[in-house]
């Protein structure tokens, strides 16, 4: 699948899409993007002056699916995504919410939208010192003016959900870190919002609390099945979450695809120097490694093509001989050897890997 | 020094003379800014007679203060624009004043109240200032509370103090609205910021006088001229830390705010006025100790309360007297500050759900049943109501005493002291000041400014001692001025000290802090009992003043300074084998020195402030005696005001050259 960064047909079924998103900063970029007929070089932006927060951006983002903003601080992504909720207003492009103009929005549209379809969980949590825990999470319906006892019985609902109970008296600076943004992540799921959109949420947290605080995301969406847009800088977060990966570099996407693609055709050197340090065998399948279908004898044991390395390796690596790799169906759709797998988990340059195909 | 933070980009391209003067370090630089003065200066003294006449003294134009005269008088007499005339906007403005000063006066000390209730008892006030201190800082502040309270009861200043007090709850909240409004504008139009910060700046670095002068015209004397004096005075910090507030409102929490999708009035009401919260809260007590120090301060246009008695008691040099007011001024102003800063730093937590009303609001509780029993007590006996005179105690002979045997005993080495200093220092210095040619000094601050802020700044600070100049008052503004630079190298010489041995450890810092942070509370006057004393009045005894005062800010900055050099780099300095001397010289100094230039700021513009006030009690010459007379002489109102905007011109050029010093610095050593 060839990275998407170009712009495909756009789906009618996408949640959020955006096309030829532009934020620069500077005097008048309006007008700076006219004079270059909107897509300006780099270089020129540079040139003049401007500081190209995001170029040129196009994505989608399906119904369900988790999409992960992934680059380094000052590449953009957090700019992108404050576009994509119109925090920030971007110097040039489109997005449409669910079939709506976004940048065509009224204020009073905006705030709508806010107020019923998005939900944001920000890096350093943003929760309201002066607010209690439940106050925090039921502020959305406060605001929107829901009464005071429907609040209160959502705010309990959110409180199991986020695994909070009995804290909703508690004021934030009296829980820990990770409690925290347990309550921003309460807090932006209050209104049952139909995007979520999570801004590096757990970056400020300690490694062994962030693992926990993934692992209750990925239960939560298991249950909740949002569509989302998360940012991280962390690769490897990155991977364990995501369904699709956009890796941005100078406000630039430069690849969007699923981390498999990532590591096995890395679109840049940039993608390739993250893609070096993954661990492999949770990221590749059987399909992205395999050999000719013929090569494997037609009675081998078999492996499903979808399966990831880490959960085949033992199988391949103690049989004598190639396996078969079927697809859902049963059909043979290639073979693997022992040494298919090894090349793939400890090969030194990513892009050999698929070439075996 | 310059290469070597300069990489060789810098070196490749040919540099232009400014570029090469920029880069100069040290003394080099110092003396290339000083060169164009002492060029003037020596020119100046060589050839007296070719150096003109206008460049060096400009002391015969009177115009400025002449218009001030004329513009105040048509102020006071025409109709504006046919449609109404100042002094009846100001009659009006103080009319309304009088009625919740009445009020207030009333129920805290007068009786006679509205709705046919008498004055609250003392034994009540007290009861309730204690509760108030339980409830915001436990029992030690209960304990201040109440006794700082029950001294001005014991002292027989109970009377004065509750005027005082009268006067301070109505003009603080009125005070904090304001500024808080100003502070709202400014955050939301970027326009009005613009305007009214440096409004701002010339408002906070004017005398005290210079808000009495021209409300003393139009309103005449008494508590209402006061209290409004104070409100203009006490609105600037509650403005600026508002605006301070809104701006530092952290960027997530706006977005969590929009993204729970607030309109533009939950956005103020729900999110940003709670976040600024702490701000607002400096702010309040800011204020309140504003309206504190200029209420007593106010006794110059004839506002009752602490401050008048007090002043009679200097003027006539009653001492012990005097003394004793001041105790009750600084007992009252650490009680107030110590309230409004605990209610500031109050955070909230939480509350188990199960627990009772009575045992959620116990000092709602306390405080009722202190009113209940207070005002039943004061019903049994008179003196609940009010303590006997024969109960009060002074204790004002020891200290005339004292002060008999201090003149006494101490007349021969204390007045040699003071002729030495007058003498040999101080005539010197003024008289070597007072022949600077302006054109000197004007070069030499445009020489700073544009090495530290480029041509913009120079043009700004030139302008400024050009005003001076043409003023009318260049010789006054150079009196006052060398006096505030020498108290600024007194306060220099112990401040630093003071502050390099408090950083020493950890407990002598927050010892130290302890301390400043008490002195910062007190209304200026108080500086000069303790100096009366012992120099009576003159030059030395305003020195002295002014010296306590701004050694304050110096000892603060030191500290701030020192104490902000990063632990890592003190642990580098020290594992190369740094003596303690080597690391104080070579590590913590240069780290510390922009800091401690910005408490030198703060040193002259606080000495700036006292110098003004010193001139009450006589002797000194300068702008200050210039805004004492017009205190008393109507028709010279317009030279006062004159000169108390050359006072603020002074501190602001002072100002704009030292800050614009520090941020270059600050930004080269990579701090902040």
């Amino acid at each position: 699948m060839p990275p998407d960064a170009e712009g495909a047909a756009v789906s009618s079924d996408a949640v959020i899409s955006c096309r030829g998103v532009w934020k620069l900063y500077g005097p008048d970029p309006e007008r700076f993007l006219e004079r270059h007929d909107g897509t300006p070089a780099i270089e020129a932006v540079k040139e003049a002056g401007y500081i190209p927060a995001v170029v040129d951006a196009s994505l989608e983002v399906m119904p369900g699916e988790i999409l992960v903003l992934m680059g380094l601080s000052g590449s953009g992504k957090s700019t992108l995504v404050r576009c994509l909720s119109r925090l920030i207003e971007p110097t040039a492009g489109s997005i449409h919410f669910a079939g709506i103009d976004l940048l065509a929005a009224s204020h009073r549209e905006l705030i709508d939208l806010r107020r019923h379809r998005m939900g944001m969980v920000f890096q350093h949590f943003a929760l309201f010192p002066h607010r209690t825990v439940a106050e925090n999470i039921t502020f959305p319906l406060e605001v929107q003016g829901v009464d005071s006892a429907t609040r209160r019985a959502r705010g309990e609902e959110i409180l199991a959900l986020v695994g909070l109970e009995g804290r909703g008296g508690y004021y934030p600076r009296e829980l820990s870190g990770g409690q925290q943004q347990r309550v921003g992540i309460g807090r932006s799921l209050a209104v049952e919002p139909d995007v979520w959109f999570l801004d590096e949420p757990f970056s400020a947290l300690d490694p062994l609390i962030r693992r926990e605080m993934q692992d209750e995301f990925l239960r939560l969406q298991a249950v909740l099945h949002k569509t989302i847009v998360f940012i991280t800088h962390d690769f490897s977060e990155a991977i364990r979450l995501a369904d699709r990966i956009a890796i941005l570099y100078e406000g630039q996407i430069v690849q969007l695809g699923r981390a498999e693609d990532l590591v096995t055709q890395p679109a840049t050197d940039y993608v390739r120097a993250f893609a070096r340090d993954v661990q492999r065998d949770r990221i590749l399948t059987a399909r992205s490694v395999m050999g000719g279908p013929a090569e494997a004898a037609p009675d081998a044991a078999t492996v499903p093509a979808d399966a990831i390395l880490r959960d085949i390796a033992a199988s391949v690596l103690s049989a004598p001989e190639k396996l078969r790799v079927v697809d859902a169906d049963g059909t043979t759709v290639g073979s693997l050897s022992r040494d298919d797998v090894i090349d793939a988990i400890w090969s030194t340059d990513a892009s050999e890997v698929g070439d075996a195909v | 020094m310059a290469a070597a933070t300069e990489p060789a980009a810098g070196s490749a391209a040919p540099r232009s003379v400014t570029e090469h003067i920029r880069r100069l370090r040290g003394w080099r630089m110092a003396l290339l800014l000083v060169s164009p003065y002492v060029a003037i200066q020596v020119f100046h003294q060589a050839a007296p007679g070719l150096f003109p006449d206008f460049l060096s003294k400009l002391g015969e134009f009177r115009f400025l203060p002449d218009w001030a005269n004329e513009a105040l008088l048509y102020l006071k007499n025409e109709q504006l624009a046919g449609l109404f005339n100042v002094k009846d906007v100001t009659r009006a403005v103080s009319g309304w004043l009088e009625y919740p000063l009445d009020l207030s006066e009333q129920l805290l000390i007068a009786g006679e109240g509205p709705f046919g209730l008498g004055a609250v008892p003392w034994v009540v006030l007290v009861g309730l200032f204690a509760v108030a201190g339980a409830a915001l800082g436990g029992w030690r502040l209960a304990t201040l509370a109440g006794g700082c309270s029950l001294y001005l009861v014991f002292f027989d200043i109970w009377d004065d103090s509750m005027i005082t007090l009268s006067i301070v709850v109505v003009v603080a909240p009125l005070a904090a609205f304001f500024g808080w409004a100003a502070g709202l504008a400014a955050a939301k139009a970027k326009w009005f910021e613009g305007l009214l910060v440096p409004v701002l700046n010339v408002m906070q670095s004017m005398p005290h006088f210079s808000y009495l002068l021209p409300i003393s015209v139009f309103i005449g004397i008494g508590d209402e001229a006061g209290a409004i004096a104070t409100i203009l005075f006490a609105v600037p910090p509650m403005a600026r830390l508002t605006l301070l507030g809104l701006q530092t409102v952290p960027t997530e929490v706006l977005e969590a705010g929009l993204t729970s999708g607030c309109t533009r009035w939950q956005m103020l009401w729900k999110v940003e006025m709670p976040a600024a919260r702490p701000q607002l809260l400096v702010g309040v007590n800011q204020v309140l100790m504003q309206c504190f120090g200029m209420t007593v301060l106010a006794s110059f246009v004839g506002t009752r309360g602490l401050g008048l008695p007090l002043l009679n008691f200097l003027q006539s040099l009653r001492i012990g007297k005097a003394l004793e007011y001041g105790v009750a001024i600084v007992l009252m102003a650490i009680m107030l500050d110590r309230l409004s800063q605990a209610l500031g730093s109050r955070r909230p937590e939480h509350v188990e759900a199960s627990t009772s009303w009575l045992a959620r609001h116990p000092f709602w509780v306390a405080g009722a049943a202190v009113a209940v029993v207070g005002t039943a007590l004061a019903r049994v006996t008179d003196h609940a109501q009010l303590l006997p005179k024969n109960w009060t105690v002074s204790t004002a002979p020891v200290w005339e005493w004292l002060v008999d045997w201090v003149q006494l005993n101490l007349k021969g080495p204390l007045g040699h002291f003071r002729d030495f200093m007058i003498l040999e220092i101080l005539f010197p210095m003024r008289d070597g000041f007072g022949s600077l040619p302006w054109i000197g000094l004007l070069a030499l601050v445009a020489a700073v400014g544009w090495r530290f802020g480029g041509w913009k700044l120079a043009a700004i600070v030139s302008l400024f001692v050009a005003y001076l100049a043409f003023s009318g008052f260049w010789i006054e503004s150079m009196e006052t001025l060398y006096l505030v630079v020498a108290a600024l190298i007194v306060s220099v010489a112990i401040g630093v000290p003071i502050g390099v041995f408090a950083s020493t450890s950890a407990r002598r810092y927050a010892a130290v802090q302890v301390v400043l942070d008490t002195f910062q509370v007190l209304p200026s006057f108080i500086y000069l009992i303790p100096v009366v004393m012992l120099f009576r009045v003159g030059p030395v005894a305003a020195l002295s003043a002014i010296v306590i005062y701004a050694t304050v800010p110096a000892v603060r900055y030191t500290m701030l300074g020192l104490r902000s050099v990063p632990p890592d780099m003190i642990e580098a300095a020290e594992m190369s084998g740094c003596t303690r001397w080597q690391l104080l010289r070579k590590v913590k100094f240069p780290m510390a020195f922009p800091e401690i230039m910005l408490g030198m700021n703060q040193v002259l513009l606080f000495g700036l402030l006292l110098v003004i006030i010193s001139a009450f009690i006589g002797g000194i010459d300068g702008l200050g005696d210039e805004i004492l007379l017009a205190r008393t002489e109507q028709a010279l109102v317009g030279e006062g005001l004159v000169a108390g905007f050359n006072v603020a011109v002074i501190g602001l050029t002072a100002d704009q050259l030292i800050t614009s010093y520090a941020r270059e610095r600050k930004s080269q050593l990579g701090i902040n």
